[in-house]
């Protein structure tokens, strides 16, 4: 069967590198108005609507984490990383003995939030757990599961306690009714300088990546999938294709604002209400994709004595030949100075979380005639998940969440194998998907800026940079190990290297 | 260009100041060799009203630190930074301190692994009391947050009575440790202070080192929980080392111990310190350093034999000790100190090793001997400064007895079981030029070894 993905890959190429030499030209000059409002709506503290106290809002909630995108995008300058303090919470339900009948089981869960439960009835197992509602009625919800509260506006001491706290206890245990078990684990927020040009780098660049990473042997990255073709460039998993989705599924999530295609969560307290329109226009939207992929590139600052210019090109040397450089790799085609291959890489049991990375769906070889029907979803004990052919290239339903897949809950069903038509023999094509160490998978994040972007790890666990490096795990593990085994000289010149990969000014 | 109150030129210019500040500032680089040896920056430190900013460095005691890798390091790392130097040029006065072992003493152990390069530097009052240390090899702009936090804590102590500055310090200091860490800090033995801010047991600092120890366990068990299980024992030892080398991980060490102990004496607490960041004893340039090579020399000249007795060491013992609790049957050796009566803790049989001996028959010929008690500093100082040949130094099996002859040459080496009246008495009979020449023809002996230890020509006093 044709890829469609891998036909496209040389073209890709091609097209990637010149698009992103259009747009450091200035190609996103016709938005630049929209960048301008864009920004205005990235600072934009948002007003929620309390019902009963006459305060209509504009759009803020009903569930949210922050009141302004700029209030978790601030370390180094606007649009740059968070501090821990306002990391996101997820919270994930999982079972430890016999599974209860299902309604049972559903009850349980709807018991615990019931926004564990989908409007489906469906169950949900990784949900975010907001840190803010516009009902009051939400504290005694949240406070089941967060016992203390972090202060909005905490002192530097308060905000190294809260890391200290989650250096120790990565995950908490959340005490619920068996068989349910339930875990809380964090996200911390990411910067988003020169996320315009990463949402540019072609697919095809990625996956020639993980080719020559399987050649080579030393690691091997996956490239992140979205459904079939699709390949993942943002989020600590890889799960999210491009930047208006990013940007978008952010402004559902987090601020509770119902966008094109993104609703916001779900009210546990008003679990049927419906928002009666959107809270940020298509336009809107646009011009706030457009200024965060108007945010500039990190970049290199070399300091200015001769003496530590030499002390970082040695550093860089280390990097490189201690294996650093495996994953984060300096380039990807015209982006430069990333320190990153954006690919996703099992980086140890230590390391992971229930919200898991996209599992790759591959071909099994077995070929079934050709049907007008797209079956999709195919599971031996629910036979119920059939969808109408649509498109010429088709993919399969998405399950991710906006922070990951919940597809190693024992929540829920196994993934199913899918059936997929080939657009040319329109012959369906089995495909299974493989969800082996999903949940420690991580995109390598991106190390440009990381001077200014600290804690670090998905969930900011690690205080420092050297912190960081001694987590690393998995297909990293050998790379840290030889890292621990320089001389302190050898690694404070890495360490200034990296402290040189500084956020735009 | 007028310069009215709204002018660009007005508005801007703090900003152009500041860039040509720092172009100015960066472009002169730290020089180490420029600070001032302790003594001067302590009395400078007191005249100008400014704190003591004491680093010490892991490099050779005995050499200058301003020349040593290791402060070059540091250098790099923490203070090439335009804002440190402001920082330090306007509100410090730094100086710099070589506290590493010697390559002229051998310390045979097993801690090879664990033991990194080490910085630490000292916030010190101009008496030397400690307001708080910052190890290891840390950037910039931890270092820089570090000594910010020390200077806002002294603002806050100087308001406050002499006698309640200790208290103010303890308290800014436990405010800053984790509530798990101080739990277990204080879960074997009660902090020293009551809950209502006084000291329970006075002001000694004789527990110091044990509550440094303390501290460097509870550290290392906080970081032993975050490190992933791969880490297998002997590694995580050297990554939990390397992890406290580069700094802003170990100041919870500095918090623990300062919170118990705030506002030490630097020299108290500088080699408790030191022990605890890297499980190394610290070396210090002795007092009587200049007087013991002179003596050396004058020995020479007057064609005297020599005798060093070394004397226990705090560092060695404490650690020995713990060594033979752990292990019985190999227990530590007792010890002479000056007019002391050493207890084999092994094994409770007292054997008395007093120097100088109470029997001065014990030891014929000894009165002929140029003799002096050195520690373990002294000796390192004097091996070094005078060119003598490497001497080993094992834990649990401490060197006690150095016997060269007058031009130098080392006739006797006596360690652990090894040093007894017996085989001193021995060592010094065989000084005899006709016995000396028997055993040369004899097989070299390790221990009492008449052969030159290391190997190495020795040195004429």
């Amino acid at each position: 069967m044709r890829n469609p993905s891998l036909n496209v890959r040389g073209a890709g190429l091609l097209f990637g590198g010149l698009t992103l030499m259009l747009a450091q030209l200035g190609w996103a000059a016709g938005e630049a108005g929209n960048a301008v409002e864009g920004k205005q709506l990235f600072e934009k503290k948002f007003a929620a609507a309390i019902p009963g106290a006459g305060e209509v809002g504009d759009g803020l909630g009903p569930l949210f984490n922050h009141v302004s995108c700029a209030a978790c995008h601030l370390q180094g300058g606007l649009g740059g990383g968070g501090p821990v303090d306002v990391n996101v919470v997820i919270l994930s339900a999982g079972l430890r003995g016999s599974r209860p009948e299902k309604k049972k089981l559903v009850e349980m869960l709807r018991e615990l939030h019931p926004s564990l439960i989908s409007a489906e009835g469906e169950i949900s197992p990784n949900i975010v757990l907001h840190r803010f509602s516009s009902d009051w009625r939400y504290r005694e919800l949240h406070s089941r599961f967060i016992p203390q509260d972090i202060p909005l506006t905490p002192s530097e001491q308060e905000r190294h306690s809260v890391q200290q706290t989650l250096a120790r206890a990565a995950q908490q245990n959340v005490n619920v009714p068996a068989p349910l078990v339930m875990v809380t684990s964090q996200r911390n927020s990411t910067a988003l300088f020169g996320a315009g040009q990463i949402d540019l780098v072609p697919d095809a660049m990625l996956h020639a990546l993980a080719a020559q990473q399987a050649r080579q042997g030393e690691v091997s990255g996956r490239v992140p999938p979205i459904g079939l073709e699709g390949v993942g460039r943002f989020g600590w998993r890889g799960q999210i294709e491009h930047l208006h989705d990013f940007v978008l599924g952010a402004c559902a999530v987090e601020l509770g604002l119902q966008v094109p295609g993104h609703n916001q969560p779900r009210d546990p307290q008003r679990p049927n209400y419906v928002p009666a329109s959107l809270d940020l226009t298509a336009g809107q939207c646009a011009s706030l994709t457009a200024y965060v992929s108007s945010l500039p590139a990190p970049r290199l600052v070399l300091p200015s004595s001769s003496e530590r210019k030499q002390t970082v090109g040695r550093g860089r040397e280390l990097f490189a030949s201690v294996g650093c450089a495996a994953c984060h790799v300096e380039r990807i085609g015209p982006v430069q100075g990333i320190y990153s291959d954006l690919l996703l890489h099992e980086m140890g049991e230590a390391l992971a979380d229930p919200v898991g990375a996209e599992a790759t769906l591959v071909a099994t070889g077995k070929r079934l005639p050709p049907s007008d029907e797209l079956v999709l979803g195919v599971n031996p004990k629910e036979e119920n998940v059939r969808q109408q052919l649509t498109s010429v290239t088709p993919r399969p339903p998405r399950t991710r969440e906006y922070y990951g897949n919940s597809q190693s809950s024992p929540l829920v069903a196994a993934p199913a194998n899918v059936l997929i038509v080939d657009p040319e023999s329109r012959e369906r094509v089995e495909f299974k998907p493989v969800v082996s160490q999903t949940d420690a998978e991580w995109r390598t994040p991106p190390l440009w800026g990381v001077a200014d972007s600290a804690p670090y790890l998905h969930d900011g666990r690690a205080a420092s940079v050297v912190e960081a490096i001694a987590l690393h795990g998995g297909e990293a593990e050998a790379c840290t190990k030889r890292f621990f085994a320089l001389t302190v000289a050898d690694r404070v010149a890495v360490l200034e290297f990296l402290s040189c990969l500084k956020a735009p000014q | 260009m007028a310069l009215c109150p709204d002018s660009r030129w007005v508005r801007s210019w703090p900003p152009i100041a500041a860039a040509l500040l720092v172009l100015v500032t960066s472009a002169s680089a730290v020089d180490l060799s420029k600070w001032p040896g302790r003594e001067a920056a302590i009395e400078q430190a007191r005249k100008q009203g400014k704190l003591l900013l004491t680093i010490h460095v892991s490099a050779e005691f005995t050499q200058n630190a301003a020349d040593s890798r290791e402060a070059q390091v540091y250098m790099q790392a923490a203070l090439a930074d335009p804002r440190v130097e402001a920082l330090l040029a306007s509100r410090f006065v730094p100086t710099l301190r070589a506290v590493g072992e010697t390559k002229h003493l051998r310390l045979k152990r097993t801690d090879k692994a664990a033991a990194q390069d080490v910085a630490i530097a000292y916030v010190c009052l101009p008496d030397e009391r400690v307001l708080h240390f910052i190890p290891g090899f840390l950037s910039p702009a931890d270092l820089l947050a570090e000594l910010t936090w020390a200077e806002q804590c002294y603002a806050a102590m100087v308001k406050a009575p002499a006698y309640e500055q200790p208290l103010a310090m303890r308290q800014a200091h436990r405010a800053r440790i984790d509530k798990a860490d101080w739990a277990a800090f204080i879960n074997e033995r009660p902090a020293r202070w009551s809950d209502d801010g006084k000291l329970a047991e006075g002001e000694t600092t004789v527990d110091l080192p044990e509550v440094a120890a303390r501290a460097r366990s509870v550290f290392e068990s906080a970081l032993s929980a975050r490190l992933p299980a791969f880490w297998q024992r002997e590694e995580a030892a050297g990554a939990l080392a390397a992890l406290a080398a580069h700094g802003s991980l170990a100041c919870e060490l500095a918090h623990l111990i300062l919170a118990e102990y705030p506002l030490v004496q630097l020299s108290d607490v500088a080699g408790p310190a030191y022990a605890a960041t890297c499980g190394r004893r610290m070396f210090n340039s002795p007092k009587r350093r200049a007087e013991l090579a002179a003596w050396w020399a004058l020995s020479g000249k007057a064609g005297r034999s020599t005798l060093l007795v070394v004397a226990d060491d705090d560092f060695y013992e404490v650690t020995s000790r713990d060594a033979a609790a752990r292990n019985p049957s190999s227990g530590p050796q007792p010890v002479p100190r000056s007019g002391r009566v050493a207890r084999n803790v092994a094994t409770t049989s007292e054997r008395v090793l007093e120097w100088p001996p109470a029997e001065l028959r014990d030891l014929p010929g000894v009165s002929r001997l140029a003799v002096q008690v050195v520690t373990l500093d002294e000796l390192a100082a004097l091996l070094a400064d005078s060119g003598l040949p490497e001497a080993n130094y094992t834990r649990g099996q401490p060197l006690r007895y150095l016997l060269h002859d007058a031009h130098g040459f080392r006739l006797a080496e006596l360690s652990g079981d090894e040093a007894t009246t017996a085989r001193l008495a021995e060592a010094i009979r065989n000084m005899d030029p006709g016995a000396r020449a028997g055993q040369l023809l004899a097989k070299p002996v390790k221990n009492g070894a008449t052969t030159p230890a290391g190997g190495k020509k020795n040195a004429k006093p």
